[in-house]
Protein backbone atom coordinates (compact mmCIF):
# COMPACT_ATOMS: atom_id res chain seq x y z
CA UNK A 1 0.00 0.00 0.00
CA UNK A 2 2.82 2.01 0.93
CA UNK A 3 4.20 1.57 -1.68
CA UNK A 4 2.06 1.89 -4.47
CA UNK A 5 1.48 5.26 -3.25
CA UNK A 6 4.92 6.64 -3.15
CA UNK A 7 4.82 5.48 -7.11
CA UNK A 8 2.29 7.42 -7.87
CA UNK A 9 3.62 9.81 -6.21
CA UNK A 10 6.26 9.84 -8.23
CA UNK A 11 4.74 9.24 -11.15
CA UNK A 12 2.61 12.53 -10.54
CA UNK A 13 5.79 14.21 -10.45
CA UNK A 14 7.17 12.90 -13.53
CA UNK A 15 3.89 14.23 -15.32
CA UNK A 16 4.02 17.91 -13.87
CA UNK A 17 8.47 18.02 -13.32
CA UNK A 18 11.32 17.55 -14.66
CA UNK A 19 13.69 20.18 -13.57
CA UNK A 20 13.42 23.77 -14.82
CA UNK A 21 12.61 22.61 -18.27
CA UNK A 22 9.26 21.07 -17.02
CA UNK A 23 7.31 23.96 -15.45
CA UNK A 24 3.66 23.62 -16.89
CA UNK A 25 2.77 25.88 -19.58
CA UNK A 26 0.15 27.82 -17.77
CA UNK A 27 2.35 28.80 -14.44
CA UNK A 28 5.32 29.89 -16.94
CA UNK A 29 2.86 31.81 -18.64
CA UNK A 30 1.55 33.54 -15.56
CA UNK A 31 5.48 34.30 -14.18
CA UNK A 32 6.12 36.23 -17.62
CA UNK A 33 2.51 37.38 -17.03
CA UNK A 34 3.91 38.94 -13.52
CA UNK A 35 7.37 40.12 -15.14
CA UNK A 36 5.40 42.52 -17.63
CA UNK A 37 5.21 45.92 -15.79
CA UNK A 38 9.18 45.22 -15.96
CA UNK A 39 9.35 43.89 -18.86
CA UNK A 40 7.58 47.08 -20.31
CA UNK A 41 9.11 49.38 -18.46
CA UNK A 42 12.38 48.37 -19.38
CA UNK A 43 11.63 48.85 -22.48
CA UNK A 44 10.18 51.62 -22.82
CA UNK A 45 12.72 53.96 -20.66
CA UNK A 46 16.02 51.75 -21.90
CA UNK A 47 15.67 49.54 -25.26
CA UNK A 48 13.55 51.96 -27.10
CA UNK A 49 14.86 55.53 -26.50
CA UNK A 50 18.23 53.35 -27.17
CA UNK A 51 17.08 52.67 -30.88
CA UNK A 52 16.19 56.25 -31.14
CA UNK A 53 19.62 57.07 -30.18
CA UNK A 54 21.38 55.11 -32.39
CA UNK A 55 19.04 56.29 -35.09
CA UNK A 56 19.62 60.32 -33.88
CA UNK A 57 23.95 59.10 -33.94
CA UNK A 58 23.38 58.40 -37.96
CA UNK A 59 21.64 61.90 -38.16
CA UNK A 60 23.00 65.29 -38.36
CA UNK A 61 22.74 68.50 -40.48
CA UNK A 62 20.77 70.65 -37.83
CA UNK A 63 17.71 71.05 -38.28
CA UNK A 64 16.86 69.21 -42.00
CA UNK A 65 17.06 65.72 -40.60
CA UNK A 66 18.84 63.67 -43.19
CA UNK A 67 21.15 60.63 -43.02
CA UNK A 68 25.03 61.11 -42.39
CA UNK A 69 26.18 57.40 -42.20
CA UNK A 70 29.12 56.95 -39.88
CA UNK A 71 29.94 61.08 -39.76
CA UNK A 72 28.95 61.41 -36.26
CA UNK A 73 30.81 58.24 -35.02
CA UNK A 74 34.03 58.97 -37.21
CA UNK A 75 33.86 62.98 -35.96
CA UNK A 76 33.92 61.56 -31.81
CA UNK A 77 36.46 59.04 -32.65
CA UNK A 78 38.71 61.59 -34.04
CA UNK A 79 37.95 64.07 -31.12
CA UNK A 80 41.06 63.94 -28.92
CA UNK A 81 39.11 64.89 -25.84
CA UNK A 82 36.46 61.66 -26.54
CA UNK A 83 39.41 59.56 -27.11
CA UNK A 84 41.58 61.33 -23.77
CA UNK A 85 38.40 60.84 -21.66
CA UNK A 86 37.88 56.70 -22.60
CA UNK A 87 41.52 56.42 -21.91
CA UNK A 88 41.13 57.78 -18.61
CA UNK A 89 38.01 56.37 -18.18
CA UNK A 90 39.39 52.58 -18.96
CA UNK A 91 42.64 53.72 -16.69
CA UNK A 92 40.18 54.54 -13.87
CA UNK A 93 37.71 51.35 -13.85
CA UNK A 94 40.40 49.23 -14.45
CA UNK A 95 42.97 50.70 -11.54
CA UNK A 96 40.23 51.21 -8.92
CA UNK A 97 38.47 48.18 -9.11
CA UNK A 98 41.41 46.07 -8.98
CA UNK A 99 42.18 48.25 -5.92
CA UNK A 100 39.53 48.18 -4.45
CA UNK A 101 37.93 44.51 -4.63
CA UNK A 102 41.69 43.46 -3.44
CA UNK A 103 41.48 45.68 -0.70
CA UNK A 104 38.18 44.47 0.24
CA UNK A 105 39.21 41.35 0.45
CA UNK A 106 42.25 41.46 2.93
CA UNK A 107 40.53 43.31 4.96
CA UNK A 108 37.54 40.88 4.87
CA UNK A 109 39.79 38.57 5.57
CA UNK A 110 41.28 40.25 8.70
CA UNK A 111 37.74 40.96 10.01
CA UNK A 112 36.41 37.42 9.66
CA UNK A 113 39.78 36.79 12.25
CA UNK A 114 38.95 38.92 14.77
CA UNK A 115 36.27 38.50 17.43
CA UNK A 116 32.60 39.29 16.73
CA UNK A 117 32.55 42.22 18.93
CA UNK A 118 34.36 44.34 17.14
CA UNK A 119 31.38 44.50 14.32
CA UNK A 120 31.28 48.44 14.72
CA UNK A 121 34.62 48.79 12.96
CA UNK A 122 32.27 46.83 9.62
CA UNK A 123 29.60 49.86 10.30
CA UNK A 124 32.42 52.47 10.11
CA UNK A 125 33.87 51.28 6.70
CA UNK A 126 30.26 52.12 5.27
CA UNK A 127 29.84 55.44 6.34
CA UNK A 128 31.89 57.10 3.38
CA UNK A 129 29.34 55.58 1.21
CA UNK A 130 26.09 57.15 2.64
CA UNK A 131 27.78 60.28 3.64
CA UNK A 132 26.60 62.90 1.15
CA UNK A 133 29.32 63.73 -1.49
CA UNK A 134 29.57 67.18 -0.81
CA UNK A 135 30.71 66.16 2.81
CA UNK A 136 32.83 63.99 1.08
CA UNK A 137 34.23 65.67 -1.48
CA UNK A 138 35.10 68.92 1.68
CA UNK A 139 37.53 66.48 3.68
CA UNK A 140 39.73 65.07 1.14
CA UNK A 141 40.16 68.63 -0.20
CA UNK A 142 41.23 69.52 3.22
CA UNK A 143 43.46 66.95 2.94
CA UNK A 144 45.40 67.68 -0.31
CA UNK A 145 44.54 71.58 0.02
CA UNK A 146 48.69 72.54 0.12
CA UNK A 147 50.76 74.44 -1.69
CA UNK A 148 53.01 71.71 -1.49
CA UNK A 149 50.65 69.18 -3.22
CA UNK A 150 49.50 72.04 -5.76
CA UNK A 151 52.99 72.38 -7.26
CA UNK A 152 53.46 68.03 -7.03
CA UNK A 153 50.37 68.32 -9.59
CA UNK A 154 52.56 70.87 -11.97
CA UNK A 155 55.05 69.00 -12.20
CA UNK A 156 56.27 67.97 -15.76
CA UNK A 157 56.24 63.78 -15.84
CA UNK A 158 53.66 63.06 -12.70
CA UNK A 159 51.50 65.96 -12.38
CA UNK A 160 49.19 64.24 -14.00
CA UNK A 161 49.45 61.33 -12.04
CA UNK A 162 49.04 63.52 -9.06
CA UNK A 163 46.58 65.36 -10.13
CA UNK A 164 44.19 62.33 -10.64
CA UNK A 165 45.18 60.81 -7.60
CA UNK A 166 42.99 62.49 -4.78
CA UNK A 167 40.14 61.20 -7.43
CA UNK A 168 41.51 57.29 -6.83
CA UNK A 169 41.78 57.82 -3.49
CA UNK A 170 38.09 59.27 -2.73
CA UNK A 171 36.63 56.51 -4.83
CA UNK A 172 38.36 53.86 -3.15
CA UNK A 173 37.78 54.62 0.33
CA UNK A 174 33.95 55.32 -0.67
CA UNK A 175 33.22 52.35 -2.19
CA UNK A 176 35.57 49.99 -0.23
CA UNK A 177 32.72 49.47 3.21
CA UNK A 178 29.80 48.21 0.72
CA UNK A 179 31.83 45.73 -0.61
CA UNK A 180 33.52 44.36 3.11
CA UNK A 181 29.66 44.05 4.24
CA UNK A 182 29.37 41.71 1.18
CA UNK A 183 32.45 39.97 0.81
CA UNK A 184 32.51 39.73 5.20
CA UNK A 185 28.88 37.83 4.94
CA UNK A 186 29.88 35.75 1.92
CA UNK A 187 33.34 34.23 3.74
CA UNK A 188 30.57 33.64 7.16
CA UNK A 189 28.42 31.40 5.26
CA UNK A 190 31.57 29.25 4.12
CA UNK A 191 30.55 25.60 6.17
CA UNK A 192 32.61 25.66 8.96
CA UNK A 193 32.87 21.77 8.54
CA UNK A 194 35.07 22.47 5.07
CA UNK A 195 37.23 24.03 7.46
CA UNK A 196 38.02 21.42 9.56
CA UNK A 197 38.32 18.80 7.40
CA UNK A 198 41.10 20.85 5.41
CA UNK A 199 42.47 21.54 9.38
CA UNK A 200 42.47 17.83 9.73
CA UNK A 201 44.55 17.01 6.63
CA UNK A 202 46.95 19.46 7.82
CA UNK A 203 46.31 22.89 6.10
CA UNK A 204 47.42 26.27 7.43
CA UNK A 205 45.63 29.41 7.69
CA UNK A 206 47.34 30.46 4.72
CA UNK A 207 46.10 27.26 2.45
CA UNK A 208 42.61 27.77 4.48
CA UNK A 209 42.54 31.16 2.97
CA UNK A 210 43.69 30.31 -0.17
CA UNK A 211 42.63 27.30 -1.05
CA UNK A 212 39.06 27.14 0.65
CA UNK A 213 37.50 30.64 1.36
CA UNK A 214 38.93 32.22 -1.78
CA UNK A 215 37.26 29.70 -4.34
CA UNK A 216 33.91 29.19 -2.54
CA UNK A 217 33.19 32.95 -2.31
CA UNK A 218 34.67 33.80 -5.86
CA UNK A 219 31.27 34.47 -7.46
CA UNK A 220 30.88 37.16 -4.34
CA UNK A 221 34.18 38.84 -5.66
CA UNK A 222 32.50 38.62 -9.18
CA UNK A 223 29.52 40.42 -7.92
CA UNK A 224 31.51 42.83 -5.69
CA UNK A 225 33.89 44.13 -8.89
CA UNK A 226 30.74 43.81 -10.97
CA UNK A 227 29.26 46.25 -8.79
CA UNK A 228 32.38 48.43 -8.10
CA UNK A 229 32.77 48.93 -11.63
CA UNK A 230 29.16 50.72 -11.74
CA UNK A 231 30.49 52.78 -9.20
CA UNK A 232 33.62 53.87 -11.02
CA UNK A 233 31.54 55.13 -13.54
CA UNK A 234 29.61 57.16 -10.74
CA UNK A 235 32.74 59.22 -9.94
CA UNK A 236 31.42 62.04 -12.00
CA UNK A 237 29.85 63.82 -9.15
CA UNK A 238 32.88 64.03 -6.83
CA UNK A 239 34.94 65.02 -9.72
CA UNK A 240 32.73 68.01 -10.17
CA UNK A 241 32.88 69.21 -6.84
CA UNK A 242 36.39 68.75 -5.73
CA UNK A 243 37.92 70.04 -8.85
CA UNK A 244 34.51 72.72 -8.78
CA UNK A 245 34.64 72.70 -12.80
CA UNK A 246 33.19 70.10 -15.80
CA UNK A 247 36.88 71.07 -17.15
CA UNK A 248 39.24 68.73 -14.64
CA UNK A 249 42.63 68.69 -15.16
CA UNK A 250 43.37 66.49 -18.76
CA UNK A 251 44.22 63.29 -16.61
CA UNK A 252 40.65 63.28 -15.33
CA UNK A 253 39.22 64.22 -17.36
CA UNK A 254 36.63 61.33 -17.82
CA UNK A 255 33.67 60.34 -20.23
CA UNK A 256 30.88 61.59 -18.13
CA UNK A 257 32.59 64.82 -18.56
CA UNK A 258 32.57 64.74 -22.18
CA UNK A 259 28.90 63.44 -22.41
CA UNK A 260 27.57 65.93 -19.62
CA UNK A 261 29.18 68.93 -21.34
CA UNK A 262 27.87 67.91 -24.86
CA UNK A 263 24.37 67.46 -23.16
CA UNK A 264 24.39 71.32 -22.64
CA UNK A 265 25.77 71.59 -25.79
CA UNK A 266 22.62 70.70 -27.11
CA UNK A 267 24.78 68.36 -29.37
CA UNK A 268 22.65 65.72 -29.31
CA UNK A 269 24.30 63.82 -32.52
CA UNK A 270 27.68 64.01 -31.16
CA UNK A 271 26.60 62.88 -27.76
CA UNK A 272 24.24 59.78 -29.02
CA UNK A 273 27.37 58.48 -31.06
CA UNK A 274 29.53 58.87 -28.37
CA UNK A 275 26.54 56.81 -25.95
CA UNK A 276 26.62 54.35 -28.67
CA UNK A 277 30.38 53.81 -29.39
CA UNK A 278 30.34 53.72 -24.86
CA UNK A 279 27.69 50.97 -25.07
CA UNK A 280 29.48 49.05 -27.30
CA UNK A 281 32.96 48.90 -25.61
CA UNK A 282 31.12 48.14 -22.19
CA UNK A 283 29.20 45.32 -23.87
CA UNK A 284 31.70 43.55 -25.44
CA UNK A 285 33.54 43.73 -21.95
CA UNK A 286 30.56 42.36 -20.58
CA UNK A 287 30.43 39.75 -23.17
CA UNK A 288 34.32 38.84 -23.14
CA UNK A 289 33.65 38.33 -19.06
CA UNK A 290 30.82 36.14 -19.44
CA UNK A 291 32.37 33.90 -21.72
CA UNK A 292 35.82 33.37 -19.44
CA UNK A 293 33.67 32.99 -16.59
CA UNK A 294 31.34 30.47 -18.37
CA UNK A 295 34.37 28.61 -19.89
CA UNK A 296 36.16 28.75 -16.16
CA UNK A 297 32.65 27.22 -14.46
CA UNK A 298 32.56 24.18 -16.70
CA UNK A 299 35.87 23.19 -16.01
CA UNK B 1 48.86 39.03 21.23
CA UNK B 2 48.23 39.29 17.40
CA UNK B 3 44.64 39.73 17.22
CA UNK B 4 45.33 42.61 19.56
CA UNK B 5 47.29 44.18 17.00
CA UNK B 6 44.84 43.44 14.39
CA UNK B 7 42.26 44.51 16.32
CA UNK B 8 43.88 47.59 17.11
CA UNK B 9 44.84 48.13 13.28
CA UNK B 10 41.16 48.00 12.61
CA UNK B 11 39.92 50.28 15.22
CA UNK B 12 42.33 52.78 13.67
CA UNK B 13 41.19 52.47 10.13
CA UNK B 14 37.48 52.41 11.05
CA UNK B 15 38.53 55.70 12.89
CA UNK B 16 39.59 56.84 9.66
CA UNK B 17 36.84 56.06 7.95
CA UNK B 18 34.04 57.48 10.21
CA UNK B 19 36.20 60.52 10.15
CA UNK B 20 34.34 62.40 7.58
CA UNK B 21 31.03 61.43 9.14
CA UNK B 22 31.99 62.81 12.74
CA UNK B 23 32.94 66.08 11.74
CA UNK B 24 29.96 67.24 9.87
CA UNK B 25 28.17 65.88 12.98
CA UNK B 26 30.84 67.84 15.36
CA UNK B 27 30.46 70.96 13.02
CA UNK B 28 26.65 70.40 13.25
CA UNK B 29 26.85 70.99 17.10
CA UNK B 30 28.63 73.65 17.57
CA UNK B 31 27.33 77.22 17.16
CA UNK B 32 29.04 80.28 18.00
CA UNK B 33 31.80 78.55 19.07
CA UNK B 34 29.84 76.60 21.53
CA UNK B 35 28.11 73.61 22.14
CA UNK B 36 24.25 73.75 21.18
CA UNK B 37 21.60 72.47 18.63
CA UNK B 38 20.81 75.94 17.51
CA UNK B 39 22.35 75.01 13.97
CA UNK B 40 19.05 71.97 13.91
CA UNK B 41 16.74 74.82 15.62
CA UNK B 42 17.68 77.42 13.14
CA UNK B 43 17.20 74.86 10.44
CA UNK B 44 13.86 73.11 11.24
CA UNK B 45 12.15 76.60 11.96
CA UNK B 46 13.63 79.70 9.94
CA UNK B 47 14.43 78.00 6.37
CA UNK B 48 11.26 75.95 5.91
CA UNK B 49 12.17 75.11 2.56
CA UNK B 50 14.41 72.35 3.89
CA UNK B 51 11.36 69.66 5.13
CA UNK B 52 9.96 70.12 1.84
CA UNK B 53 12.90 69.15 0.21
CA UNK B 54 13.30 66.50 2.65
CA UNK B 55 9.70 64.75 2.43
CA UNK B 56 10.59 64.90 -1.69
CA UNK B 57 13.66 63.10 -0.77
CA UNK B 58 11.66 60.38 1.32
CA UNK B 59 8.75 60.30 -1.08
CA UNK B 60 11.52 59.43 -4.62
CA UNK B 61 13.08 57.12 -2.50
CA UNK B 62 10.62 54.89 -0.64
CA UNK B 63 8.44 55.04 -4.06
CA UNK B 64 11.54 53.57 -6.02
CA UNK B 65 12.61 51.05 -3.26
CA UNK B 66 9.10 49.62 -2.77
CA UNK B 67 7.97 49.98 -6.94
CA UNK B 68 11.25 47.86 -8.06
CA UNK B 69 11.25 45.29 -5.26
CA UNK B 70 8.16 44.44 -6.29
CA UNK B 71 8.15 44.66 -10.19
CA UNK B 72 11.41 43.23 -10.43
CA UNK B 73 11.15 40.01 -8.13
CA UNK B 74 8.79 38.14 -10.69
CA UNK B 75 11.20 39.07 -14.18
CA UNK B 76 14.37 38.08 -12.03
CA UNK B 77 12.35 34.86 -10.69
CA UNK B 78 11.68 33.91 -14.75
CA UNK B 79 15.44 34.67 -15.40
CA UNK B 80 16.59 31.94 -13.05
CA UNK B 81 13.78 29.59 -13.15
CA UNK B 82 12.48 29.38 -16.31
CA UNK B 83 13.74 28.82 -19.99
CA UNK B 84 11.84 31.02 -22.37
CA UNK B 85 13.20 32.48 -25.70
CA UNK B 86 15.48 34.70 -26.00
CA UNK B 87 16.03 34.73 -22.44
CA UNK B 88 19.64 34.99 -22.94
CA UNK B 89 19.67 37.72 -25.06
CA UNK B 90 16.93 39.92 -23.00
CA UNK B 91 19.52 38.90 -19.69
CA UNK B 92 22.08 40.45 -21.55
CA UNK B 93 20.41 43.43 -22.28
CA UNK B 94 19.71 43.94 -18.73
CA UNK B 95 23.17 43.49 -17.47
CA UNK B 96 24.47 45.93 -19.77
CA UNK B 97 21.94 48.15 -18.69
CA UNK B 98 22.71 48.12 -15.23
CA UNK B 99 26.52 48.57 -16.14
CA UNK B 100 26.10 51.88 -18.13
CA UNK B 101 26.93 55.00 -16.14
CA UNK B 102 24.00 57.75 -16.13
CA UNK B 103 25.65 59.71 -18.90
CA UNK B 104 25.03 56.77 -22.00
CA UNK B 105 21.82 56.49 -20.81
CA UNK B 106 20.71 59.94 -19.82
CA UNK B 107 19.80 60.43 -23.45
CA UNK B 108 17.57 57.92 -23.54
CA UNK B 109 16.09 58.92 -20.84
CA UNK B 110 15.66 61.99 -21.50
CA UNK B 111 13.70 61.76 -24.82
CA UNK B 112 11.40 59.17 -23.96
CA UNK B 113 10.13 61.71 -20.28
CA UNK B 114 9.90 64.37 -23.36
CA UNK B 115 7.71 62.46 -25.84
CA UNK B 116 5.46 61.11 -22.40
CA UNK B 117 5.32 65.06 -21.17
CA UNK B 118 6.78 63.81 -17.94
CA UNK B 119 9.56 65.76 -17.40
CA UNK B 120 9.90 68.44 -14.44
CA UNK B 121 7.09 66.04 -12.64
CA UNK B 122 7.87 64.27 -9.84
CA UNK B 123 7.42 61.30 -12.19
CA UNK B 124 10.80 62.08 -14.06
CA UNK B 125 12.35 61.61 -11.06
CA UNK B 126 11.53 58.23 -10.02
CA UNK B 127 9.52 56.06 -13.21
CA UNK B 128 13.34 55.79 -14.91
CA UNK B 129 14.41 54.20 -11.74
CA UNK B 130 12.09 52.24 -10.88
CA UNK B 131 12.99 50.09 -13.75
CA UNK B 132 16.42 49.39 -12.41
CA UNK B 133 18.44 46.95 -14.23
CA UNK B 134 20.33 46.31 -10.99
CA UNK B 135 17.20 45.20 -9.34
CA UNK B 136 16.26 42.42 -11.93
CA UNK B 137 20.01 41.35 -12.23
CA UNK B 138 20.29 40.73 -8.42
CA UNK B 139 16.88 39.14 -7.62
CA UNK B 140 18.09 36.58 -10.69
CA UNK B 141 21.29 36.00 -8.62
CA UNK B 142 19.05 35.90 -5.59
CA UNK B 143 16.50 33.11 -7.27
CA UNK B 144 18.75 30.56 -8.27
CA UNK B 145 19.69 30.17 -4.84
CA UNK B 146 16.13 29.07 -4.31
CA UNK B 147 16.41 25.24 -4.66
CA UNK B 148 13.82 23.57 -7.45
CA UNK B 149 12.52 21.20 -4.79
CA UNK B 150 11.12 23.95 -2.92
CA UNK B 151 9.88 25.30 -6.09
CA UNK B 152 8.50 21.71 -7.06
CA UNK B 153 6.76 21.17 -3.60
CA UNK B 154 5.24 24.49 -3.56
CA UNK B 155 3.51 23.69 -6.82
CA UNK B 156 2.01 20.83 -5.62
CA UNK B 157 -0.03 23.10 -3.36
CA UNK B 158 -0.89 25.70 -5.79
CA UNK B 159 -1.23 26.68 -8.91
CA UNK B 160 -1.39 30.53 -8.15
CA UNK B 161 2.13 32.33 -8.99
CA UNK B 162 1.70 35.15 -7.03
CA UNK B 163 1.56 32.33 -4.27
CA UNK B 164 4.82 30.59 -4.82
CA UNK B 165 6.72 33.70 -5.27
CA UNK B 166 5.13 34.99 -1.87
CA UNK B 167 5.59 31.69 0.42
CA UNK B 168 8.13 29.39 -1.07
CA UNK B 169 10.48 32.37 -2.89
CA UNK B 170 10.36 35.61 -0.93
CA UNK B 171 11.04 34.02 2.76
CA UNK B 172 14.21 32.20 1.02
CA UNK B 173 15.57 35.33 -0.56
CA UNK B 174 14.64 38.05 1.85
CA UNK B 175 18.25 39.03 3.18
CA UNK B 176 18.89 39.62 -0.37
CA UNK B 177 16.32 41.45 -0.88
CA UNK B 178 16.72 43.67 2.36
CA UNK B 179 20.23 44.27 1.02
CA UNK B 180 18.93 45.19 -2.52
CA UNK B 181 16.57 47.43 -1.10
CA UNK B 182 19.43 49.01 0.65
CA UNK B 183 21.44 49.48 -2.28
CA UNK B 184 18.15 50.97 -4.29
CA UNK B 185 17.25 53.35 -1.80
CA UNK B 186 20.71 54.73 -1.22
CA UNK B 187 21.10 55.42 -4.41
CA UNK B 188 17.93 57.14 -5.19
CA UNK B 189 18.49 59.12 -1.95
CA UNK B 190 21.46 60.37 -3.35
CA UNK B 191 20.95 61.39 -7.05
CA UNK B 192 21.92 64.85 -8.06
CA UNK B 193 22.61 64.65 -11.77
CA UNK B 194 19.18 63.28 -12.77
CA UNK B 195 16.82 65.97 -10.87
CA UNK B 196 18.52 68.79 -12.35
CA UNK B 197 18.49 67.61 -15.56
CA UNK B 198 14.95 65.69 -15.76
CA UNK B 199 13.73 68.77 -13.59
CA UNK B 200 15.45 71.89 -15.12
CA UNK B 201 12.53 73.96 -15.24
CA UNK B 202 10.51 73.29 -11.88
CA UNK B 203 13.17 73.66 -8.76
CA UNK B 204 10.11 73.28 -6.27
CA UNK B 205 10.21 69.28 -6.60
CA UNK B 206 14.36 68.64 -5.99
CA UNK B 207 14.90 66.19 -3.87
CA UNK B 208 16.88 67.12 -0.81
CA UNK B 209 20.34 65.76 -2.21
CA UNK B 210 20.21 68.61 -4.97
CA UNK B 211 19.31 71.06 -2.74
CA UNK B 212 21.65 70.39 0.35
CA UNK B 213 24.79 72.60 -1.45
CA UNK B 214 22.57 75.66 -1.31
CA UNK B 215 22.52 75.60 1.94
CA UNK B 216 23.58 78.71 3.91
CA UNK B 217 26.95 78.20 5.39
CA UNK B 218 25.73 78.42 8.90
CA UNK B 219 23.38 75.31 8.67
CA UNK B 220 25.14 73.11 6.42
CA UNK B 221 26.47 70.80 9.26
CA UNK B 222 22.86 70.18 10.35
CA UNK B 223 21.53 69.81 7.09
CA UNK B 224 24.24 67.11 6.17
CA UNK B 225 23.50 65.28 9.39
CA UNK B 226 19.95 65.07 9.04
CA UNK B 227 20.02 64.36 5.33
CA UNK B 228 22.51 61.29 6.10
CA UNK B 229 20.42 60.42 9.10
CA UNK B 230 17.55 58.27 7.24
CA UNK B 231 20.03 56.31 5.28
CA UNK B 232 22.04 55.54 8.55
CA UNK B 233 18.85 54.78 10.40
CA UNK B 234 18.03 52.05 7.24
CA UNK B 235 21.57 50.57 7.28
CA UNK B 236 21.25 49.79 11.31
CA UNK B 237 17.59 48.61 10.67
CA UNK B 238 18.73 46.51 7.95
CA UNK B 239 22.17 45.62 9.38
CA UNK B 240 20.93 41.85 11.02
CA UNK B 241 19.78 40.64 7.00
CA UNK B 242 22.82 42.23 5.64
CA UNK B 243 25.32 41.00 7.67
CA UNK B 244 23.89 37.21 8.42
CA UNK B 245 25.60 34.16 6.74
CA UNK B 246 22.19 33.77 4.45
CA UNK B 247 22.67 36.95 2.81
CA UNK B 248 26.26 35.98 2.02
CA UNK B 249 25.10 32.25 0.39
CA UNK B 250 22.87 35.12 -1.74
CA UNK B 251 25.22 36.95 -2.66
CA UNK B 252 27.50 34.27 -3.67
CA UNK B 253 25.07 32.16 -5.96
CA UNK B 254 26.22 32.13 -9.92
Amino acid sequence: MKRSKCTAARSKRGLTNSGRDGMHKKLRFKFIALSAPALIGFAEFYILPFIRSIAYAFTGGGLEKRFVGFENFIAVAENGYFRLALKNTALFSLIGVITVTTLAIILSFGLAGISEKALWIKAAFIAPYILPSASTVLIWQAVFDSNAYFSLTRSETWGGFFAVLPLYLLFIWKNVGIDIIILTAAISSVPREIYEAAALDGAGPKALRFKITLPMISPTVLFVALLSFVNSLKIFRESYLYYKTNYPPDSAYMLQNYMNNHFYKLNYENLSAAAVMFTLFVGVAIAAAWIISERSSKR
Amino acid sequence: MKTRVLKAFYALLGAFFLLASAALIIKSLIYNGGPSLLEYWELFTVDHAFFGYFWNSVFYSAAITAVSIAISLPLGFAFAKIRFKGSKALFYAYLLAALLPFQATLLPNYICLKSLNMLNTPLALTLPMMFSPLAVFLDRQFALSVPDELIDSARLETSSALRILRHAVWPHIKPGAAALAALIFCESWNTVEQALIFAMDNPGIYPLSVRLSDLPENVSGAGGATYMFPIFALFLILRKPLESPESGEIWGTK
